[in-house]
């Protein structure tokens, strides 16, 4: 059959198709034959390349069968679905299959921060190669017991403005970490690091001035929820290193792509904890009102939880389904 | 999955098979219109940001946290919300881009915060040098997010017209040719409206001896075989 023969005889079907098409986007609810219309073009679209008929027509149908592809195989967005299913079975599972990550992850950030701990507490002086004299002062201002503005409570609207800037803050960290996973593993490792010293090293500075029960008392609740975070994320970005040094059978690219895959998982996991944190810091943590002994139970609490969560969570959700 | 990128090609679309068992194509945008969606982007980002501070500042501290939270949505999830709802952030709309998994299948959530939060990798070490060095060098133009998220960016398709075209010479010619020079010939007549005369006059005048004409009629000529090839003459 000539083109032109060709092209008057299908016209009518997709111009149909287009029209279809059209309703489909605008009323959300498919034309019953839209499918079958598809693969009709689908078949055209075949005789036509296979036919060497004219760039244009072949390029027409093209367009026309990447419209209605992604009209036909477009997920919806159900966020309430996909954000149970993402607890139920996702996260669990992923939790598993990344356990030792998440172990070694753990060893690596608290073996280096009881060392970074322990000489600053041995040696004092040395708080200052970490962090800079000016930051030592404020850090010492702000947990000073005796200090003036340690007495009253923050107004609530200075609370909520510390829980913007602490998300904003801290789940940027976080983020670092994961990404850092790029560079062959590199980048996770050295924020993990820096931020185990880091943090440490000031517990250490807080422990040589007596400060520890201001300190102590402000860090256990969200510590809990951010460091762990932080932890998590440094263990989703050396899965995605591991990914690109090892990629095993499959080409670097496809392996990068499952370990993306993979890890995404857990980074959500670690976002949420974050934001939780960011809330605990800005409403609990800092409210002068609590006595610091329950401060430290709740924390205390709050820290079994969430290892517990991380390491066996999938056993309790799995009984929760059995039960089911 | 994978389709071989070919060297011989002119251009740099390539193949998907689809769940029906045929082979659409794809047109993966290159750095040129993808760096200028990025700056549209980032310009309306910084009005967003400008206008959320003008509406918080008066608010006091309560503003500024919420200006906070403002700053960490706009900054990571600006491009995940118009990408899994529209298909394209504003800017990549401006320039008819749209960014799609390698399938061609339009970005889901996962896929695009994915791709987005590598932007701090494709940042590296300053200005977008890694994203920039990654786009360069592979045949699709994608930076390491798209690697890990395995998306593209691609244009959108642009709907282009099947026009009939007539031929005043209608003389049957007799040309033995074979399938990619049917589909140039027609290609030729059916571009022929873009084209300057002289230009159309030095493509076609190549066929002077197999049509057997002066090179005044040739064009002429060319367009009445490709009338014939498409079922006209």
């Amino acid at each position: 059959m000539k083109q032109n023969d060709f092209i008057k005889l299908k016209q009518p079907e997709w111009d149909a198709f287009e029209a279809a098409l059209k309703q489909h986007a605008s009323k959300e609810e498919m034309d019953e034959d839209f499918p079958a219309r598809f693969r009709q073009l689908s078949h055209d679209f075949a005789v036509a390349k296979s036919r060497c008929y004219s760039p244009p027509v072949i390029e027409k149908l093209n367009v026309l069968l990447l419209m209605g592809q992604r009209q036909l195989y477009v997920t919806k967005v159900r966020p309430f679905s996909a954000l149970k299913t993402f607890f139920a079975t996702t996260l669990p599972s992923h939790l598993r299959e990344m356990r030792a990550y998440i172990i070694w992850a753990h060893f690596v950030f608290y073996g280096l921060a009881v060392l970074s701990y322990g000489l600053v507490v041995y040696q004092p002086e040395l708080i200052y190669h970490v962090i800079s004299s000016q930051q030592v002062a404020s850090i010492e201002w702000m947990y000073d017991p005796t200090s003036e503005h340690y007495g009253k409570e923050r107004p609530s609207d200075g609370d909520f403005e510390m829980f913007g800037y602490y998300i904003l803050n801290n789940i940027s960290i976080a983020f670092q970490c994961f990404v850092g996973g790029v560079l062959i593993g590199f980048g996770a490792l050295y924020f993990l690091l820096f931020n185990a010293i880091y943090l440490s090293a000031i517990a250490g500075h807080i422990v040589n001035i007596n400060y520890s029960s201001t300190f102590f008392s402000f860090v256990i609740t969200h510590g809990a929820f951010e460091l762990t975070a932080i932890v998590l994320s440094a263990a989703a970005g050396f899965v995605v290193g591991k990914h690109l040094l090892m990629p095993g059978s499959l080409s670097r690219a496809e392996s990068l792509r499952l370990g993306g895959k993979r890890s995404y998982p857990i980074l959500f996991l670690a976002f949420l904890m974050l934001v939780v944190a960011a809330f605990l810091e800005a409403f609990w943590s800092s409210s002068r009102f609590i006595p610091n002994e329950i401060k430290y139970g709740v924390g205390g609490i709050c820290w079994l939880f969430v290892l517990s969560f991380i390491f066996w969570g999938h056993n309790t959700f799995k009984r929760v389904k059995h039960a089911n | 999955m994978q389709s071989k990128h070919d060297d011989t090609k002119i251009d740099n679309r390539f193949n998907r098979e689809t769940a029906e068992g045929i082979d659409i194509f794809l047109v993966p945008a290159g750095i040129g219109p993808r760096s200028l969606a990025f700056v549209l982007d980032l310009l309306i980002r910084g009005a967003i940001m400008a206008a959320a501070g003008m509406a918080l500042g008066a608010m006091g501290k309560f503003g500024s946290g919420l200006m906070f939270i403002v700053y960490f949505v706009v900054d990571w999830f600006y491009p995940v919300i118009f990408e899994v709802f529209k298909g394209a952030t504003p800017g990549k709309s401006a320039f008819k881009l749209r960014v799609v998994y390698d399938s061609g299948l339009p970005i889901t959530l996962p896929g695009s915060i994915i791709r987005n939060l590598f932007r701090t990798i494709d940042f590296l070490p300053f200005g977008y040098v890694l994203g920039t060095i990654s786009m360069v060098s592979s045949a699709q133009c994608k930076r390491v997010g798209d690697w890990v998220a395995g998306s593209l960016v691609v244009y959108t398709d642009k709907q282009k017209d099947v026009n009939e075209s007539t031929s005043l010479i209608h003389k049957p010619i007799s040309l033995k040719l074979n399938e990619d020079e049917q589909v140039a010939i027609i290609a030729f007549l059916e571009r022929s409206k873009q084209l300057s005369k002289s230009r159309k006059k030095e493509l076609a005048k190549h066929l002077c001896d197999a049509l057997d004409c002066s090179e005044d009629k040739v064009v002429e000529h060319v367009a009445a075989l490709a009338s014939n090839l498409v079922g006209k003459a």
